[in-house]
């Protein structure tokens, strides 16, 4: 009997929507601003707990002007501190079984990670803690890694990345703990696994000081048992995307299970900034445009007359009418391809940064076939394209805007709480249901 | 020929998973090695028949004996057996055994 009515105590708990409580800030209608843990309550109102107080307040979603959850404030921007804790900015990349934990002292960052690993896209990219800042142009970080697990699989170093997306791009020091070696790990295209292009000659035992450095296109990783006497693991040239810089960090990873690792004597330099808000919604790799200016971030799987159907990254499809398309985009666009998309024409934009005026005519598998008034149909390999415009934009005024952790904005004219999720009435696409967990900012226009 | 085939496999997937072990440290255990080198408060041991180098460095907190006893890091000479034990991802002893 004890036993039934226990079981029926834990499915009852179980079935409980998930309360998410995130450190964030809510600014009001009446211009007041609070700072503190905001979540969403079941009854669909913002609840926060100001700072320094343990009181909850309510407020209902019609006086908010903006809710920004996730520790995801604007920092002040801090470009040269050498200071090691000051600006550094915690991120999960990828899925971790348990948010990863940062404590940074004078001396020493200590990061509790609950990651996997690095992996190739398709089985979810890489999953590993970051502690990092964005980067402009050259810069540098030293750090001596102490990887305290003794499970073969801990991972740890030092690292540049294009994106805070799981598939980056990115140059890193890899220390492994069951070999005491460092190696130079490199993905150069979204979907590859990483590649290895230089490693220890002797390995270092126990704590190690590891460099990377970015000097235009070209990276360098070394190592030192001392910290005095470096030796340079490899070298690299990959050009990295730089519309608003990359983000250069420490790292961690393990097996899922709790991994903890110290970051002795951080330093970096270069033009830094502490990672922001808007850093935090990632640049999406891929999705469309709607024509009221909604952006849905996702794969891409089919492209046609008759359907525009994308994966998201938490797994829900979105099949659209084309009619309502504007862009689809295969890759993150660069600035300059980002102000010829702007321009308005319809056609291609190929990923090397040339703009192909004309009409979309078919995607057949990996080819896309376009009408051009200059060369007529003109068929073009996909792995080429990094957009495609369909229709001019028609941006609406909506009331509502909600931004997602993939990329995502979501303009709609309506915003409800449906258990875990939110239900945004998006003119175009119809009812879009997003998890409020994956929910940075909400903002209200009217 | 599939028995032979499956023989084959094994006998491929043995080598290969041999072959990394030498590479490897079990840290779980203290790693036994030649004091080769030391230049401050690194020293280069050199491990296995091959007397393949590693790079340590000695923490503040490493405790360092030498027979058994006690001692200095300036007491250490190339030469010296080394049992190293690392705990917490840093070198917490430093048991050497030789003559002076």
């Amino acid at each position: 009997m004890m036993r039934r009515i226990a079981a029926i105590v834990l499915a009852t708990l179980l079935m409980l929507p998930p309360q998410v409580m995130q450190a964030g800030t809510l600014l009001l209608r009446d211009g007041k601003r609070m700072d503190g843990e905001v979540r969403f309550t079941t009854e669909g109102q913002l609840a926060i707990t100001p700072e320094g107080t343990a009181k909850e307040q309510l407020h209902a979603l019609e006086a908010v002007q903006t809710a920004v959850f996730s520790g995801k404030l604007p920092r002040s921007v801090d470009a040269n501190s050498k200071r090691p804790n000051a600006e550094w900015t915690l991120r999960d990349i990828g899925n971790a079984n348990k948010p990863a934990v940062m404590g940074a002292g004078d001396k020493r960052i200590t990061l509790r990670d609950f990651s996997g690993g690095v992996r190739r896209k398709k089985y979810g990219g890489d999953s590993i803690a970051f502690i990092g800042q964005r980067l402009e142009g050259d810069g540098e970080i030293t750090a001596r890694v102490i990887v305290t697990e003794q499970n073969n699989r801990a991972r740890a170093g030092v690292m540049i990345r294009e994106t805070l997306f799981s598939e980056a791009r990115y140059v890193a020091i890899v220390r492994s703990v069951d070999t005491s070696e460092c190696v130079m790990q490199v993905r150069e295209e979204r979907t590859d696994m990483p590649e290895v292009v230089g490693e220890t000659q002797k390995p270092i035992l126990g704590a190690a000081w590891l460099r990377l450095t970015r000097a235009g296109d070209k990276f360098t990783a070394a190592e030192s048992v001392d910290g005095k006497k470096w030796t340079v693991l490899g070298e690299k040239t990959l050009p990295l995307v730089d519309g608003r810089g990359v983000f250069i960090g420490l790292f961690a990873s393990g097996t899922g299970a709790e991994n903890v690792t110290y970051f002795d004597g951080v330093v970096a330099s270069g033009k830094r900034s502490t990672i922001t808000e808007i850093d935090q919604v990632n640049e999406p790799v891929s999705g469309v445009v709607l024509r009221s200016g909604t952006l849905i971030a996702g794969n891409i799987e089919r492209v046609d007359a008759k359907e525009v159907r994308i994966r998201r990254t938490d797994n829900e499809q979105i099949s659209l009418n084309p009619a309502s398309v504007s862009q689809v985009f295969y890759a993150s666009l660069s600035e300059g391809m980002r102000a010829k998309v702007e321009r308005g024409s319809l056609g291609i934009m190929l990923q090397d940064g040339d703009f192909v005026d004309g009409e979309l005519k078919e995607i057949d598998g990996d080819r896309i076939s376009v009408s051009s008034v200059v060369f007529g149909i003109t068929q073009i390999e996909r792995r080429q394209v990094a957009a495609v415009i369909l229709r001019p934009l028609a941006v609406e005024k909506l009331p509502w805007v909600v931004k997602m952790a993939d990329g995502s904005e979501i303009r709609a004219k309506s915003v409800k709480l449906d258990k875990d999720r939110l239900v945004l009435d998006e003119p175009r696409a119809g009812e879009v249901r997003v998890l409020v967990k994956d929910v940075l900012r909400v903002d209200s226009i009217k | 020929m599939m028995a032979a085939r499956r023989v084959m496999i094994c006998a491929l997937a043995l080598v290969l998973g041999s072959m990394p072990v030498w590479a490897r440290f079990d840290m779980t255990k203290p790693i036994n090695g030649e004091i080769m080198r030391i230049e401050g408060n690194t020293v280069a041991l050199g491990v296995g028949d091959s007397k393949r180098e590693i790079l340590l460095a000695i923490e503040p907190e490493t405790v360092i004996s030498l027979n058994g006893n006690k001692a200095k890091w300036s007491e250490m000479h190339a030469g010296f057996r080394a049992l190293v034990t690392i705990k917490d991802g840093v070198c917490q002893k430093f048991e050497a055994t030789g003559q002076k």
